[in-house]
């Protein structure tokens, strides 16, 4: 008779291998070392003593720096530290590095930086000096920085404050130009993805002014699974490879990296936990909005709740999407995004999109039928391929919502605003280019 | 107070259009909705002058509509095709047998000819017959399987030159997130696209792509075209739910948003180095597969064994199996 380990077989069904359960009443030992009894348990059948696990996590992180080649002794790094558990595991993570005596040392320095935007979420001065001086001690090992959302809309050259109390709160506070631009946009999800994107250029620019090359973020293996769900969902899929990978190299000189990218936010919460280390609750924009109340959050709770029925959702969207790589056919390198800095992905000159087909729907719905009789069709018609105009037409097709979701009636206000930042930035970076020759 | 029609007709709106949020009359709406099938088609170069083009139909809104439109266009801009309609009969009681019914009066109402193949014929089974061997969990896998080449051999007998189906935006931006959460990016690349060939297979396209659901229904209810609108009774397929409903959310936050994961999709492009399923021809069926034995029949073999379960696990559990399977056989002989 046949054996195959549960014992005899029968009907092909006894076959079909059995899912391993754990039985975690009993006592177990940590299979690594033998010795400790098990504490966490990983992919729902792993078991790690605490001792295991931090070892496992530092050397997981390590391997993901190491293996990138990206990092040399003489670079420095700015942490984009927000306050959140991942950002807490990873300044600990490096914190440590740093402390070895071994050949195993980090050998690269770093900063934090940390921005402050919650004049957007609303809160009162003295809630926002609250939040910022518990950063400021978390940060406290570290050469580190405050910088206000605000200034990312001011000129290029925003000062840093290195005291939170330095902060000139009460000049960027409510009724600031920044809320002005916020509140002409209309819809959540573009709110969401204007915060995002403003913070990541004011990283951008103090990473430059502190003559950073790297920025390191905490994003997580669950964090950057729901991002590639909502950037999917926000017509934004031709950058996912720059806005998941390990390395983002869009702006020249500078390079993004994400070294908790293989970490689960589990894995960071476990960490923090055996090191003591506790997140600050900052709240943002969309903390208390509707779970539907954007794209971004609808993402969130659809990958949260997958994740918790079918436990390799999270892994299964990482690993797909990594395995993308930027299209050259179709997007456009020469050209970026006046707001993303991401190659163009809106060429109208392709066979077939569905921007095209949006395109011609916004036309053959407002055109009178006189006139939709004289459209002529043809494989290689060029009614859908007029430029869009103004501002939008320097912006990549997500970014583009931020435009298109203004109040129609101050449209003007919000896209004036914007038009002058981007206008500052696009001639702080010919400044650059220029430095040398300038007498 | 009545709002206008947003193409200046003079007629007051009826609806808002999901897709750009226009108000429209009847007309202007009709006008409109065909117009850009006739865009996508021509755009896409989906059809040369004088072929012949089979409609897969199903009974439902989507194929409803297509084959109406498609005769509408055909003979509007003389496209100077001929139009079949193909239908495969799945063998569903309750299900199918009612809507083969609307195909049937298709075929009278658009006046094409109509071919029915069934499962029974092709594969000695019916669905019917395969549910009361494996169940209700898994019997999607079978259908769907099954159906894909039904319809190659459905479009090989009516020697057409291209088969149509009705996917519209919604079934797209569906399939998109659905192989992004199924990790299946040889899929994920393709899904996108509005005509797709196999080396010697008959191209597939799919005219209504960027056409939303609830478009084709409105198109449907104010053509007062019949079609037939029930779910599968068996089951449907728990997990496409999950993508089904989230879709449905992103489509209430911001209707365009269809329309953004297709572009998404359209843009997606495959590092170099990842392995992809090789397509190679079945050993047993010589259809397109990516085994040397294609799914279907590896799955007509678990059925017609009695280990209809078999062919759904990891080809190395398969292997396994089949392996141990042989010994025992061996022994037994030897023991005789």
């Amino acid at each position: 008779m046949c054996s195959n380990g549960s014992g005899g077989c029968g009907t092909t069904e006894d076959l079909m291998p059995e899912e391993v359960k754990l039985d975690l009443k009993e006592d177990k030992l940590c299979p690594r070392c033998n010795t400790n009894a098990g504490e966490v348990v990983l992919r729902s059948k792993d078991i790690y003593c605490k001792t295991c696990l931090l070892h496992y996590l530092n050397h997981k992180f390590r391997a993901a720096l190491g293996k990138s080649k990206l990092m040399r002794p003489q670079d420095k790094a700015l942490i984009a530290f927000s306050g959140s558990h991942s950002s807490m595991a990873l300044l600990h993570l490096i914190h440590e590095g740093m402390q070895l005596s071994s050949h195993k040392r980090i050998l690269f320095s770093v900063c934090a930086v940390y921005i402050d935007d919650g004049s957007v979420a609303k809160l009162s001065i003295s809630e926002r000096r609250k939040v910022n001086s518990g950063v400021q001690a978390a940060m406290s090992n570290f050469e580190h920085y405050f910088i206000c959302i605000e200034q990312s809309l001011g000129p290029n050259n925003a000062t840093l404050y290195s005291n939170a109390e330095e902060l000139p709160l009460d000049k960027y506070s409510e009724d600031g130009e920044l809320n002005k631009l916020f509140e002409t946009v209309t819809t959540l999800s573009s709110r969401q993805y204007l915060l995002q994107t403003l913070r990541q250029n004011l990283l951008n620019q103090a990473a430059k002014k502190l003559n950073c090359t790297k920025i390191f973020t905490a994003e997580t293996q669950t964090d950057l699974a729901t991002k590639i769900i909502a950037n999917i969902a926000l017509g934004k899929g031709a950058h996912i490879p720059m806005d998941v990978g390990f390395s983002d190299d869009r702006t020249d000189d500078l390079i993004t990296l994400r070294p908790l990218r293989d970490f689960s936010s589990k894995e960071v919460i476990y960490y923090n936990l055996f090191n003591d280390l506790a997140a600050i609750h900052v709240p943002s924009l969309a903390t208390l909005a509707d779970p539907l109340g954007s794209l971004q959050k609808a993402a969130e709770s659809f990958v949260s709740d997958l994740q918790t029925n079918f436990p390799s959702t999270v892994s299964t969207v990482f690993r797909t999407a990594d395995k993308l790589s930027l299209d050259l056919s179709t997007l456009d390198p020469a050209k970026s995004c006046a707001l993303c800095k991401a190659p163009l992905d809106t060429r109208s000159d392709l066979a077939s999109s569905s921007m095209g087909a949006t395109k011609f729907s916004r036309l053959v719905s407002n055109a009178t039928r006189e006139e939709l009789n004289a459209v002529q069709v043809t494989s290689s018609d060029d009614v859908t391929s007029q430029e869009t105009v103004g501002l939008q037409s320097g912006l990549c097709y997500a970014c583009q919502y931020v435009i298109k979701d203004m109040k129609s009636s101050q449209e003007g206000v919000g896209e004036e605003i914007l038009r002058k930042t981007l206008e500052e930035e696009s001639l702080s970076v010919m400044e650059n280019q220029i430095k040398d020759f300038i007498l | 107070m009545p709002v206008a029609c947003s193409a200046k007709c003079g007629a007051p709106a009826v609806l808002k259009r999901p897709k750009t949020g226009d108000t429209l009359c009847k007309e202007c709406f009709f006008n409109a909705f065909e117009l850009e099938i006739h865009h996508t088609i021509v755009k896409n170069k989906l059809f040369e002058k004088h072929r012949r083009v089979a409609i897969a139909a199903s009974g439902g809104k989507d194929s409803t509509v297509l084959a109406h439109v498609l005769k509408v266009l055909n003979e509007r801009y003389t496209y100077g095709l001929d139009l079949v309609l193909l239908s495969i009969d799945e063998g569903i009681t309750g299900y199918r047998d009612d809507s083969l019914e609307t195909v049937k009066q298709n075929k009278e109402d658009y006046e094409m000819d109509l071919k029915i193949l069934s499962y029974n014929e092709l594969y000695g089974w019916t669905m019917d017959a395969i549910v009361n061997q494996i169940g209700r969990k898994n019997n999607c896998t079978f259908c769907g399987v099954f159906r894909r080449q039904a319809l190659d051999r459905g479009a090989a007998l009516l020697r057409v030159d291209c088969v149509v189906t009705g996917h519209n935006a919604d079934d797209i931006a569906e399939t998109v997130l659905m192989n992004v959460l199924r990790g299946d990016i040889a899929r994920l690349q393709r899904c996108t696209d509005i005509i797709t060939t196999g080396s010697d297979s008959i191209p597939r396209c799919k005219p209504l792509k960027y056409a939303y659901e609830k478009e084709i229904v409105m198109y449907a209810y104010y053509k007062k075209l019949v079609y037939f609108s029930t779910e599968c009774i068996f089951a449907p397929n728990a997990y496409r739910g999950h993508a089904r409903t989230f879709l449905k959310h992103l489509e209430k936050i911001r209707p365009a948003s269809i329309m953004d994961i297709i572009h998404s999709g359209e843009q997606f492009s495959i590092k170099e180095g990842v392995k992809l399923p090789n397509r190679e021809i079945c050993k047993l069926c010589g259809y397109l597969s990516s085994q040397p034995v294609c799914k279907a029949c590896s799955l007509l073999e678990g059925l017609n064994k009695g280990l209809p379960k078999l062919s759904l696990s990891k080809q190395s559990v398969q292997n396994r199996i089949r392996l141990e399977n042989q010994i025992k056989i061996q022994q037994a002989v030897a023991q005789l």
